[in-house]
């Protein structure tokens, strides 16, 4: 199934007003691989983001995810189409535990309804069985697993992402958005991030990542696409994107050319 | 009703009567949704109690001011004015200050909270009964069929007195720019050494006193005065700055106006018994056309 | 002390559960005949109701209603209505009132689902006060403000449930009802769904769950409860007048939600006992009985601001006794010692 693209963005744009977020950006993300986007600060990476999840609906082009044109789909759909993300600044359900957080991610594989709830059905207590146990796995595999019942608002901030990541998990999702995963840890847990991502990728998920910390990019990804105020300046593997005299000029201002 | 086979100048006169009306009632509207504009919009603080202050101006100045101590029109509108300004310090006391910036939730039910308190007290301590008050000026004016009671005049008087005022007072003043800095970014306005407590403190009371004194007018237009009025003042108020987006004051005055002359020709429609539903239908619809008011911009939601 | 009751709670749940069962239902054995303490008994199970439903949206999905006296008056309506002209008995009365609260919530949940903060809140007094003026003005069919006497009492098997020893089991079932099926549902993917949305809405769209639909099935689910309080208080009296759904009702209810904790099974309950009782042991302060609740409310924010038995939505961290639950291994943060001796 590798090499076929799983994710495409045609002449894609977000604009505010005026402001171009995101500006015609073609991008390709090929399945199984892990798919970085960097750029300086308000290149529009989290624009992309959003529209590609249905945070944000494009003011143009389209997004085909496995063929199919989703650009304007609301953003709970993305999710159950097998698509889902975690967030910049986290976003986590504060009050409930690890656990619950993450059961909260199967929520769309799920088929209790109000009465199954109710009278307490087979269906409702084999998924809730299911989701716990399921869940617990997830937790380990994120290596969370001696937090399972704290309250998520009580975790240490690294370990806090990871349970994001293991949360997106849980819908089953075969693209993985990671917005900034490693904002904010130090370079032992940064170094755990990257490990954990690679797990995710080698059990056949697609990972498009945005992140500033460079060596972590150029270490996990396969191919990076380098957004500058909008545009898209370059795509390819870590050495292309190293080497290109446009994202060096993006990133060093001036001062370089 | 008794309109049927009117000649079209009898009718368009009928109509004109009820737009007046309605504009006399729409200012005292849109002088009650200036001061809940300032106090919701300019401050950021989610008031659920100003409906009672605007009862408490009603009893203060429409009551005791006109009705017992005999003030006169315009004492008594200070005294309207007076206590519901001392009721808004009052409220920033108990339902603002502890929780600076904190979950709107919080200011809505704190000020749910001192909104029954309020009410029931004033219903303790003063009456449950509506309270009388006696005209104050019973003079008209007379153009053709359509007639315009000095009450009215005064009425407008008062709203543009009171705006202009305010438009002074924002515009022109120390104290009126601080407001408006500090209704824009706290934050940069603290760094400016504004001392945004206080400023506060006071851009909530002076929203409070002008509802006082649109209560005092509610009390004498309509010679009564009761300790349940304020749930409907409170909404009403809120629907009329609903229509500027809560946060815009000529929005709010316009509101007020518009919402005073829909009730007015809707009552002829309908019934008496329906002038208040009209006033919550209004609300509900521009809240599901457009929650940030129809003169309102949209805030984008952060991600 | 709180605290520490709360962990007793915890800990002995089931025993505690049991026994608290065994006393209600050997309560009015003793007290057959004393109908004022019945009635008091009556009056906190109905509104350990009412407390329940509404918490369910304050307390769980985290929208802000404050209208729920509304709906409450359309099961009350409805009630009297079957009742006293299709001959309709409580028990089909039950469900259908409860139907008809819930298709009530439809007009205004599917409009306002989009709506936060002030703007729902005032959207749902609105809606109250609307329905309330609605059945005011209703002509014939609610008969406006003379109300509608002559509801026939509740029968079971033939047998007619006039006292308020027969009242107070009926109220007793109803309770434990709703508590019980709410329990049910709040644990279940749609009651995590409901708390994922208070938490966070975005992320809850984001794990693929319509935010939307969510919040309109949250609202239908906790209004049907509303129309059943409304049903049996139509019952209980035989007269329904507009003037007992005013939005001081509402208010009412909402004091007993935030007194007793939001987000928490236990909070309304306990709410909506305390402040049913406090006005009864002050008789004296009578007049002042909603002074008391607005006091109670202002109290309990000041206070305690997640209320007695505080689910952990209103934490808002500068009021002291807000920590619940311990702390993760490693996380730096000292060992949860607040709030225990105090």
């Amino acid at each position: 199934m590798s090499g076929e693209r799983i994710l495409e963005t045609r002449e894609l744009s977000v604009h505010f007003g005026g402001l171009k977020a995101v500006d015609k950006v073609d991008m390709e993300v090929l399945r199984g691989r892990i798919h970085g986007i960097i750029g300086p600060n308000g290149a529009g990476k989290t624009t992309l983001f959003n529209a590609l999840t249905g945070f944000l609906r494009p003011t143009g082009g389209r997004i085909l995810f496995k063929g199919m044109d989703i650009a304007g789909f609301p953003s709970h759909r993305a999710a159950e189409l097998g698509l889902c993300r975690s967030f910049q600044n986290i976003k986590l359900f504060k009050t409930m535990t690890a656990i619950e957080n993450v059961r909260v991610g199967f929520h769309h594989h799920l088929r209790t309804t109000l009465a199954d709830a109710v009278f307490r059905t087979r269906r409702f207590r084999e998924e809730e069985r299911l989701t716990r146990a399921r869940g617990r796995e997830l937790l380990e595999t994120m290596g969370l697993s001696q937090y399972a019942d704290f309250k998520a608002a009580k975790l240490p901030y690294g370990t806090q992402r990871r349970l994001e990541i293991a949360r997106a998990l849980a819908s089953n999702p075969e693209l993985l958005l990671l917005d900034e995963p490693a904002a904010g840890m130090n370079p032992a847990e940064t170094a755990e991030l990257s490990a954990c991502i690679r797990r995710i990728s080698a059990g056949g998920r697609t990972i498009v990542v945005i992140e500033h910390d460079m060596r972590l990019i150029m270490e996990i990804c396969d191919r990076i696409t380098v957004l500058n105020q909008g545009l898209k300046i370059c795509e390819g593997d870590a050495e292309t994107v190293r080497r290109d005299p446009g994202v060096i000029r993006a990133y060093l201002g001036r001062s370089a050319g | 009703m008794a309109e049927t086979e009117k000649p079209m100048s009898e009718t368009f006169a009928y109509y004109a009567q009820l737009t007046v009306d309605g504009l006399a009632q729409g200012a005292i509207y849109a002088l009650m949704a200036i001061g809940f504009a300032v106090i919701m919009g300019s401050l950021d603080l989610v008031t659920f109690t100003y409906g009672e202050v605007v009862m408490l101006g009603a009893l203060a100045g429409g009551y005791y001011g006109v009705a017992v101590l005999g003030l006169g029109i315009w004492l008594s509108l200070l005294l309207g004015f007076a206590a519901a300004w001392l009721a808004g310090m009052l409220i920033d006391a108990i339902c603002y200050r502890r929780w600076p910036g904190g979950p709107p939730e919080v200011w809505l039910i704190t000020t749910i909270g001192i909104s029954t308190v309020l009410k029931s007290g004033a219903q303790v301590l003063f009456s449950t009964e509506q309270e009388f008050v006696p005209d104050v000026m019973d003079g008209m004016w007379e153009m053709g069929d359509l007639r315009v009671l000095h009450i009215q005049v005064l009425i407008v008087g008062v709203l543009l007195f009171l705006s202009g005022a305010l438009w002074l007072f924002l515009g022109r003043t120390r104290l009126g720019l601080q407001l408006r800095a500090v209704s824009m970014d706290k934050t940069a306005a603290a760094l400016l050494g504004v001392r945004v407590q206080r400023v506060m403190t006071i851009g909530n009371a002076i929203g409070c006193a002008l509802g006082g004194v649109a209560g005092a007018l509610l009390g004498v237009y309509y010679n009564s005065v009761f300790a349940i009025m304020g749930g409907v003042a409170g909404i009403k108020a809120f629907a009329a700055a609903v229509f500027g987006g809560l946060t815009s004051i000529p929005g709010a005055a316009l509101g007020g106006l518009l919402l005073g002359v829909l009730e007015n020709l809707g009552v002829d429609l309908f019934s008496s018994g329906w002038r208040d539903i009209i006033g919550f239908g209004v609300m509900i619809i521009i809240l599901l056309i457009k929650p940030s008011g129809l003169l309102g911009r949209k805030g984008a939601e952060r991600i | 002390m709180i605290s520490r009751l709360a962990r007793l709670a915890r800990e002995e749940r089931a025993a505690l559960l049991a026994l608290l069962g065994a006393a209600l239902l050997a309560f009015p054995l003793g007290f057959r005949e004393n109908n004022y303490l019945l009635r008091i008994a009556i009056n906190i199970f109905l509104y350990a109701i009412l407390a329940t439903s509404l918490n369910l949206i304050n307390g769980y999905s985290g929208q802000f209603n404050i209208g729920q006296a509304g709906f409450y008056c359309v099961g009350a309506y409805t009630a009297a209505i079957l009742a006293t002209r299709h001959g309709v008995g409580i028990w089909l009365a039950l469900p259908l009132c409860g139907l008809a609260a819930s298709a009530a919530s439809l007009l205004l949940g599917i409009p306002t689902a989009r709506l936060k903060g002030i703007f729902l809140a005032m959207s749902t007094l609105g809606f109250s006060e609307i329905i309330r003026l609605i059945v005011l003005n209703g002509g014939e069919f609610t008969r406006g403000p003379m109300g509608i006497p002559g509801i026939p009492p509740a029968s079971l098997w033939g047998w007619e449930l006039r006292t308020n020893f027969h009242m107070y089991y009926l109220a007793l079932a109803l309770a434990a009802l709703t508590v019980l099926v709410s329990a049910n549902v709040l644990d279940s993917r749609i009651g995590r769904a409901w708390i994922a949305i208070r938490e966070d809405e975005l992320a809850a769209r984001a794990m693929g769950i319509p935010t939307v639909r969510y919040k309109i099935y949250n609202l239908a689910f906790s209004t049907f409860w509303a129309g059943v309080a409304g049903c049996y208080y139509a019952f209980l009296s035989n007269f329904i007048s507009a003037d007992s759904f005013h939005l001081d009702e509402g208010f009412v209810i909402l004091g007993m939600v935030l007194v007793g904790g939001l987000g928490s099974l236990a909070g309304p309950l306990i709410g909506a006992a305390i402040l049913v009782v406090i006005p009864e042991i002050f008789r004296f302060l009578a007049e002042y009985r909603l002074i008391l609740y607005g006091v109670a409310i202002l109290i309990t924010m000041h206070l305690r601001p997640q209320g007695i038995c505080g689910g952990g939505v209103m934490d808002i961290g500068d009021a002291g006794g807000v920590r619940d639950g311990e702390d993760p291994p490693d996380s730096g943060a000292e060992p949860a010692a607040g709030g225990e001796g105090a």
